[in-house]
């Protein structure tokens, strides 16, 4: 009923932008002529070369996670425009030929219409230097094979497990997506424009994966990965003085070419009843459709004031085959209670506002969100299932937990602007959040906030925020917990009873026109009351200091220092069922503190020599975070053996000169150092040594520093 | 419910009623002949940008010889008199009367949602960020050189988690903040700029993670910021914290999960520490469509 409502006020809006629209329609005056006719110029191609020398053992997948920075030349840079009165024509290209390249052609044929086209490569390249006894099987990417004697040694205790990591291959460990990305603007009239846009997102190589036989027989698997992501956008929009009115439709398909992975057990050659398959299998990421309509309008009235509304539905598909509990040929087979996954959402999202500046000293805000995921994937159900393709075992839950999330906000706010610089805001939000199949089944967490800004003022920018929110949940459901074993203190900490506070200023001052000074404080708390078990509390702290300071056009300096804390504290009881389940003295607790401290400077020198352009800068990241553990104060566990902090520190410098010999030639170095150690105490090679670990077979994905030196030269024309 | 209705449509006729009337005649108006008696240097300027481009017939140019005058109004006092405070100068106006002439025009798409948006509500304007004579960025007019030096002058937290190990490729220039959020206002939370939801942001490239599953995660379609930071942190794929840790705050129940994960543990090759915690097992963490994927394994 509520929803009904809600929809006829949408309409009215919507259509009241409707009708609106027919009157707003106007011939559009002729265009007057430019005076400056003609083309400019702002064209410019780069080639570099470059050349990368690493200290010995340095981690090279790391230095180049998310591009390629091979040794080798390339057209680096391609800038070119043509502009006249009536067109603008753009071309772009980077770094040519490699795996992070990117190219981009736009064309604005102005008022009538606006295209774009790019390709865009990411890559991800995990590692160098993973190792793996698994092979793809000839002409099935998705079925990980080791070699039947390593298999049977292993069984058979021939072949001892240490011995292993000598047998695997090595192997580059990445990832690539290729991005083509169309979008369109046709300008039909003055006041309609008509929007396309149609993304291809294709996803190709492997990234880390895990399998796993059981507690002592987990393997980590390099998972193929070939997916296709397409997504559609339509839409119809108005927009005149009496507001504005959208039709949308946006849709996205996703298609995995490898529905399924299968991967050798490496411990066993045949399947067994009790002592686990030689293979195991699982399903990767199912193909989905998502398909939603979306209609909004806006409608400007009197004094100031605006309404909005948009309404989305959308439906979310995903109907895949399911396959077998297992495939382990040991065990009993387990009727499916059907055959494909018949899952399904219906996701209804809707936004309401008003906005309203009565007066130049006051603005009122008043918003209404409704987002609701409705899944209505049928329970599947499951009285018996299969665990680790190793064995059968009854399933006390029955079936699965289509989890729906329901989500009302309100939010209202005034703004106060008694000065022309300074803002003083005050503003409060409920939401209440109702949800299927977990311990709450509503959370309502009240917000207000109060904030003081002031701009505009040459000297001075000052932003100041405080908020304080309460989260309380109801509907308790104890079962939720006990069904999956859980202690019944626990609070799942998204959801669990919450009282935070947030305050942070943010400053900068300008006392002379070269220098400017800028300041962050900041500070949170998150204070978890009723908690027991689970995440109790999460503060944090934070400031910064920098500058900014250029005495003459030809000179630019800056320099800034961050600093941050994150502090939590969370509880748990090391038990097994039985007495030890409800015995305190089993209590445990983890203090964590995330610190990280953030340094840049840098300094340009433009034009200082003559047609030389120098830029230097420096970017140091320390970061390190330390878990505690600690115990009740009586106690039946053995004393932790605390952990080493994991520390990561990634330092940047570079030198970039470019000198221009003429108009159109111009030519340049750059020096880049970048230096990155690392201690994590889970996956560096101070604890990876091998890939046989015990109980856990690995691939060798590991976090290790690296140090390079880079040097690049380059030669640029203009025109 | 039929109140609702009837103000509803009383709201309808109130805005056809004053859609009716017709716009206020123009007057004290000098051309830009007059303008660039002066100011030579801003017509030439704005001459370089999509606003100088008259062929649109949305852009100040296409009023003719009121280029200048469309934006800044009637300059006829000011031009006489040379008082500066006979015309709009937007630098020492209120934020919100800046902001107020810009959506005048910039009224559709991505800027439908600025009033009453967050970096309004905070007293921002549209010259906050950009500039119309003397922009600096190769695009959308910013008055710095890029979208990420425009946000740090705010955001200076966020945009330092970026050089954190876990991290999106925004310092590699592939992303940048608005990839993901629109600084204009959104229907969004979070002026996130695609979807309804936290999760459709991120499912946008992310459609594998999408679903349904047959076996969902429960705070994975709670929201995906509930376990990871999108801006960078600390861990690897920006987990908020580090495993198993994070899941302990959740998973304390029987045998492993409640296990303490400590030297002695990692001294043994615990492989619920060691590489990737949990997810060493746990693979399908964000969701499973197999039938025996009841705990994320398979």
């Amino acid at each position: 009923m509520k929803i009904r409502r809600l929809f006829l006020i949408a309409a009215a809006v919507v259509l009241n932008a409707s009708a609106s629209f027919a009157q707003a329609t106007a011939p559009s005056p002729a265009p007057s002529t430019s005076p400056e006719p003609g083309e400019t110029t702002a064209n410019v191609a780069e080639f570099t070369v470059r050349g990368t020398s690493f200290t010995p053992g340095s981690d090279q997948a790391r230095f180049m996670r998310y591009r390629d920075l091979r040794d080798g030349g390339t057209l680096d840079l391609l800038r070119y425009t043509k502009s006249t009165d009536a067109h603008i024509y753009n071309v772009q290209a980077d770094h040519v030929g490699y795996r992070d390249q990117r190219f981009s052609l736009s064309a604005n044929d102005f008022g009538k219409v606006k295209a774009s086209f790019e390709y865009n490569q990411i890559p991800l390249f995990f590692s160098e230097d993973t190792k793996t006894l698994f092979s793809p099987e000839a002409g099935s990417a998705n079925v990980l094979r080791i070699d039947d004697a390593v298999q049977a040694g292993l069984q058979n205790k021939t072949l001892p497990y240490a011995s292993v990591d000598a047998l695997a291959q090595p192997f580059d460990l990445r990832l690539k997506r290729n991005i083509a990305d169309f979008k369109a603007t046709y300008s039909a009239t003055r006041a309609i424009d008509l929007n396309v846009w149609l993304r291809s997102t294709g996803k190709a190589g492997n990234q880390p994966w895990a399998g796993t036989f059981g507690f002592s027989d987990a393997v980590e698997l390099p998972v193929p990965v070939q997916t296709r992501t397409t997504d559609l956008g339509l839409g119809i929009e108005w927009a005149g003085g009496r507001g504005s009115a959208r039709v949308g439709y946006d849709g996205s398909f996703f298609r995995n070419d490898l529905g399924t992975l299968v991967w050798d057990n490496p411990l066993r050659i045949t399947d067994s009843p009790t002592l686990g398959p030689l293979q195991g299998r699982m399903s990767l990421w199912p193909d989905s459709n998502m398909n939603a309509g979306s209609v909004s309008g806006l409608l400007n009235l009197p004094a100031r004031s605006r309404v909005t509304a948009y309404i989305s539905l959308g439906n979310w598909t995903q109907d895949n085959l399911l396959i077998p509990f297992t495939v382990n040929s040991a065990l009993p087979s387990i009727p499916l209670d059907r055959t494909t996954s018949d899952a399904q959402a219906r996701v209804t999202s809707m936004n309401y506002s008003f906005n309203s500046r009565p007066t130049n000293e006051v603005s009122f805000t008043a918003r209404y969100r409704l987002y609701d995921f409705d899944n209505r994937t049928p329970v599947f159900h499951v009285a018996r299932t299969v665990a680790y393709d190793t064995s059968v075992a009854a399933f006390p839950e029955g079936g699965t937990s289509p989890y729906s999330i329901n989500r009302k906000t309100f939010d209202a706010e005034v703004s106060l602007t008694p000065l022309r610089y300074s803002s003083f805001r005050a503003g409060y939000t409920r939401e209440q959040i109702d949800q299927t199949f977990r311990s709450f089944d509503t959370t309502t967490e009240d917000t207000v906030r109060l904030s003081a800004d002031a701009s505009g003022i040459n000297w001075l920018m000052l932003r100041a925020v405080y908020e304080h929110a309460k989260r309380v949940g109801s509907g308790f459901d104890q079962e939720a917990l006990d069904d999956i074993g859980e202690q019944v203190s626990l609070r799942q900490f998204d959801i669990s009873d919450r009282t935070s506070n947030r305050v942070s200023l943010v400053m900068q001052v300008t006392p002379v026109s070269a220098l400017a000074i800028n300041g962050l404080v900041s500070a949170g708390n998150e204070d978890r009351g009723a908690t027991v078990f689970g995440l109790r509390s999460n503060d944090s702290r934070g400031y910064s200091l920098g500058f900014d300071y250029v005495p003459r056009p030809s000179i630019s300096l800056g320099a800034s220092y961050e600093w941050e804390r994150y502090t939590s504290l969370q509880a748990s009881r090391q038990a097994n069922p039985g007495p030890q389940f409800n015995d305190p003295t089993r209590d445990w607790t983890t203090s964590g503190a995330d610190k990280a401290s953030t340094f840049n400077a840098s300094m340009d020198l433009i034009k200082l020599l003559r047609k030389t352009d120098i830029r230097l800068s420096y970017d140091l990241s320390h970061a390190e975070s330390l878990y505690v553990y600690g115990l009740a104060p009586v106690t039946t566990l053995a004393t932790p053996v605390q952990l080493p902090a994991v520390v990561n520190e990634l330092q940047r410098g570079t030198v970039d000169v470019r000198y221009r010999f003429t108009t159109h030639f111009g030519a340049g170095f750059v020096y880049w150092f970048d230096k990155y150690a690392v201690n994590d105490f889970a996956q560096g090679e101070q604890t990876l040594t091998t890939i046989a670990q015990p109980s856990f077979l690995m691939i060798g994905y590991l976090t290790r520093p690296y140090t390079a030196n880079t040097f690049s030269g380059r030669f640029t024309y203009y025109w | 419910m039929k109140s609702i209705f009837v103000t509803a449509l009383l709201m309808c006729a109130a805005s056809v009623s004053a859609a009716q009337k017709p716009p206020a005649p123009a007057a004290g108006y000098v051309g830009d002949d007059t303008c660039v008696a002066c100011h030579d240097n801003k017509d030439k300027q704005l001459r370089t940008t999509l606003h100088g481009k008259a062929q649109n017939v949305r852009t100040p140019s296409a009023n003719a010889n009121q280029s200048c005058e469309t934006c800044h109004g009637p300059g006829k006092e000011h031009s006489e008199t040379g008082d500066k405070a006979k015309i709009r100068a937007f630098a020492s106006m209120k934020p919100r009367d800046v902001s107020e002439v810009c959506v005048g025009c910039h009224n559709r798409s991505t800027h439908a949602q600025w009033k009453g948006s967050m970096h309004d509500a905070r007293n921002l304007s549209c010259i906050t960020c950009h500039s119309v004579h003397s922009p600096k960025a190769e695009r959308a007019q910013l008055k710095a050189a890029s979208v990420t030096e425009t946000c740090v002058t705010c955001h200076r937290t966020e945009v330092s988690k970026l050089q954190r190990f876990g991290h999106m490729p925004v310092r590699e220039g592939k992303l940048e903040c608005t990839s993901c959020h629109n600084p204009h206002g959104s229907t969004n939370v979070r002026m996130l700029k695609v979807g309804n939801w936290v999760n459709e942001t991120c499912v946008s490239c992310h459609a594998e993670k999408r679903g349904p599953y047959l076996w969902d995660h429960a705070p994975v379609r709670e929201a995906c910021n509930t376990c990871h930071d999108p801006h960078g942190s600390n861990n690897e794929r920006m987990l908020v914290a580090k495993l198993p840790m994070l899941c302990q705050r959740c998973h304390i129940g029987t045998r492993h999960p409640s296990t303490i994960y400590d030297g002695a543990q990692l001294a043994a090759r615990s492989n619920r520490i060691i590489g990737r915690g949990c997810v060493n097992c746990h693979s399908q963490i964000h969701g499973s469509n197999s039938p025996a994927g009841n705990t994320f394994l398979r």
